[in-house]
């Protein structure tokens, strides 16, 4: 699920080599190169931001910190990454990733251009991943003439595609992503009491995340006492005796996403609350018995025209069922109407049960899986009860 | 469509005014205020300044006609109750494809003439040729427009800027309180923005780093603190969309003479380059004199690339005064500006020593917003 964005990934920032040994991107290059082969692709050229880094992180392990870095793949030889920083930073940018050659640059075409220099390319089909999508107008304005001559193509679907089966190392982290979020979700149930501000819990959370070497931290609230306003960040009001609290946390550890969601009573929850939270966890368990090997998410709504209440409908919806999860927040496969792919056994992903609202009353649960061949497998202990908090 | 014009709060009216007043100049029949989501401290957000509302999610973006008419688009349906809580524009809508949206919106308005884009330096190249192709030659750039009016917080801003310091100071003051040998650096980060987020800091541009020799601030790395270590942090929390920044050094155990002696250095160019914000001067001499000053002292080599370069920059999200504290920029100082000035310096025998503050500029010169004394500190436990 989208959340705010902030202005620095500014958690534990290292590249653990343990975790993910230079073999799994050596592994990963070799396949990238086989998908610029078979799309008559020379070079490829691989965007990230601070905001959206998933196909960068997977060709390099990069994660910008505050502005973008553009990864330059040749068929052969080894790549370059190409950095949008002041030159200083260049040996805490090199500690980051596993291409050897980090060129520090204002400019991203003066990068491109050092890179292609250095290594005599004169580039006739230039692969672009997430380029045009995410780089800025004066960005692209400049890259373009240093590629002129070249054809352009979109290539984002080579490593869409090469990043929906996750490897034995990345579900390790995902798995570890998934850990430290439940531990600091826990926390929200010993801590959360009336009176507390919203900033003041959330604080108490991130902090526990961020201890345990979390890159970046989100948390969205939704209160029953505030029923016209959804998913948010904390705010300054204080917590009530026996609201409903829907809490979803996500966090990137050594750049992998994962993203939990429970729903918190202050105190003894009221009997629709009890009601609404029931329909979300009959909801979800439907949801996790549609998910298998074969099936496609693009079907996996068509059950939602069975859920009598449109309100219901309409938040489910709204907040999505779920997406891929990994090197972005949200990423393929996106469960609903418009999902293209059919799900094999190594996809990880969110399933996320939101309702929130004045119609629709008050439940959240969202958990990460993996597919399995014989289904579903959680990430982490899933926690789908409503949790009441001081009782 | 919901019209809510009375119910405008003064400090848009203003906006708003000087935004019509603009549109007739440049000709102009409306604005389109964008943003992609993403966030940066270095920024005004066009579309924060103009609704009052941070976005989330990708797209966003306000059209203001020339009429004083503005339509809201946000691209996440859920987020529709946070934004229309929070902003004075009535008519909010969702938008599943931004492009269409915006001609459509063009369309249904009847507006003819040119259009004039606020957040053109950010815009994807995909929208931005997508915009361009759907509208003809009518989009022209319009991002000076925002960089006029957005140049001061704003007399009403003074309590923001105010907490969001007070905030800093409690950032730092943690820093030295929970700053232990052993201890990794993202650790003692998590501890800093604990304060600081305890205390309501929406948002914060923190790095802390320790090192016996460092080159520049970073982000944490899982590095453990060593005795002697130089702590150097650079802590700007947020409060209602105004960011403050404070940047001081901590040495972990006493510091050396050499250390002292070297910082003093950066004592004597914060100092004398605050002299030099006053109204009516330009930028270019705050940053010159502390090139001055390190260069005195044997260091002009290290007052340029790799090692250094800007002396100081504008804070958004709300108001960016001029484009950074370099010597070259001719830009003048005026009353109400607000900015951080820094003379952080890298010296080849100390690694990289940290001394900022952000100023208000009042007409007598300029008022440090925080209250960290501007000195050396030490970590003794």
């Amino acid at each position: 699920m989208d959340t705010l964005h902030t202005v620095l990934n500014r958690g534990c920032s290292t590249w653990e080599r343990q975790a993910i040994p230079e073999q799994e991107f050596r592994g990963r290059l070799g396949r990238i190169r086989e998908g610029m082969k078979e799309s008559g692709t020379d070079l490829l050229l691989v965007y990230g931001d601070s905001w959206r880094y998933g196909h960068l992180a997977f060709a390099s392990h990069f994660i910008p910190k505050n502005r973008g870095a553009l990864a330059v793949i040749p068929l052969e030889g080894e790549p370059a990454l190409v950095v949008q920083e002041p030159s200083r930073n260049n040996p805490f940018s090199k500690s980051l990733t596993w291409i050897d050659e980090v060129l520090s640059v204002g400019q991203f075409a003066q990068g491109v251009s050092q890179a292609l220099e250095t290594r005599a390319l004169q580039p006739k089909n230039v692969g672009l991943v997430a380029v045009e999508e995410q780089l800025n107008i004066r960005e692209w304005n400049a890259l373009t003439k240093v590629l002129q001559g070249a054809r352009l193509s979109d290539c984002s679907d080579v490593l869409t595609s090469l990043r929906l089966i996750k490897s034995a190392t990345e579900l390790k982290l995902l798995r570890e992503t998934s850990r430290i979020l439940s531990e600091t979700l826990s926390l929200f149930e010993r801590e959360a009491r009336p009176g507390q501000k919203e900033y003041e819990i959330m604080a108490l959370l991130e902090r526990e995340a961020r201890r345990q070497g979390v890159e970046d931290f989100r948390f969205l609230i939704a209160r029953s006492s505030q029923p016209e306003i959804g998913l948010r960040p904390a705010g300054d009001s204080t917590l009530k005796e026996n609201e409903t609290l829907l809490v979803t946390v996500a966090a990137s550890y050594q750049r992998y996403w994962a993203e939990l969601g429970w729903t918190f009573c202050l105190g003894s929850p009221l009997a629709e609350v009890v009601k609404s939270h029931a329909l979300a966890k009959n909801i979800f368990r439907k949801l996790i018995e549609s998910v298998k090997v074969g099936a496609s998410a693009g079907a996996i709504g068509e059950w939602l025209k069975e859920v009598p209440s449109a309100p219901v409908r309409d938040s489910l919806l709204s907040y999505g069922l779920g997406n891929g999860l990994g090197l972005d927040l949200t990423e393929a496969p996106f469960l609903g109407p418009e999902g293209a792919v059919k799900f094999e056994a190594g996809m990880s992903l969110t399933l996320r049960v939101c309702l929130a609202g004045k119609e629709c009353g008050h439940g959240l649960i969202s958990q990460p899986f993996v597919i399995g061949e014989s289904g579903l497998q959680p990430l982490v202990q899933p926690v789908e009860d409503l949790v009441s908090v001081g009782k | 469509m919901r019209d809510n014009r009375a119910a405008i709060p003064a400090s848009f009216r203003g906006k708003l005014q000087s935004l019509r007043e603009a549109m007739e100049r440049e000709k102009l029949s409306a604005l389109l205020f964008y943003s992609t989501g993403q966030l940066s401290m270095l920024e005004v957000n066009p579309v924060l300044w103009i609704s009052g509302v941070l976005p989330i999610g990708p797209h966003t973006a306000v059209l203001l006609t020339n009429s004083g008419d503005a339509t809201m688009l946000i691209s996440l349906p859920w987020d529709r109750g946070r934004v229309r809580e929070r902003t004075w524009i009535g008519d909010v809508r969702v938008a599943d494809d931004f492009v269409a949206t915006v001609k459509d919106l063009v369309g249904r308005k009847g507006l003819h003439g040119n259009l004039g884009l606020v957040g053109w330096a950010f815009m994807p190249a995909a929208i931005y040729k997508a915009l361009e192709k759907t509208l003809g030659g009518r989009l022209k750039v319009a991002d000076f427009i925002l960089r006029s009016l957005a140049r001061f917080p704003g007399g009403e801003a003074l309590p923001a800027l105010g907490r969001a310091a007070k905030i800093a100071d409690i950032g730092f003051s943690a820093l030295l309180e929970k700053a232990r040998v052993g201890m990794p650096e993202h650790e003692l980060a998590a501890e800093v923005e604990y304060a600081m987020r305890s205390q309501g800091a929406e948002d914060n541009f923190g790095m802390v780093t320790a090192s016996d020799h460092g080159h520049c601030t970073h982000p944490p790395s899982d590095r453990k603190i060593q005795p002697g270590d130089i702590i150097i942090a650079e802590i700007t929390p947020a409060f209602e969309n105004h960011f403050v920044q404070l940047c001081r050094t901590a040495v972990m155990g006493l510091a050396s003479q050499l250390v002292r002696e070297k910082f003093a250095i950066l004592e004597e160019a914060m100092e004398k380059s605050l002299e030099k914000v006053r109204p009516g001067n330009k930028v270019g001499p705050v940053s010159q004199v502390m090139t001055e000053v390190f260069s005195a002292h044997g260091y002009e080599k290290y007052c340029r690339p790799p090692y250094m370069r800007v002396r100081g920059h504008g804070l958004g999200f709300q108001s960016m005064p001029f484009s950074e504290i370099v010597d070259e920029n001719e830009a003048v100082i005026e009353e109400g500006m607000c900015f951080v000035v820094h003379p952080n310096q890298y010296m080849p025998e100390t690694g990289y020593l940290m001394l900022g503050d952000t100023v208000y500029v009042e007409s007598g010169g300029a008022r440090r917003l925080t209250q960290t004394p501007m000195r050396l500190f030490t970590v003794e436990n």
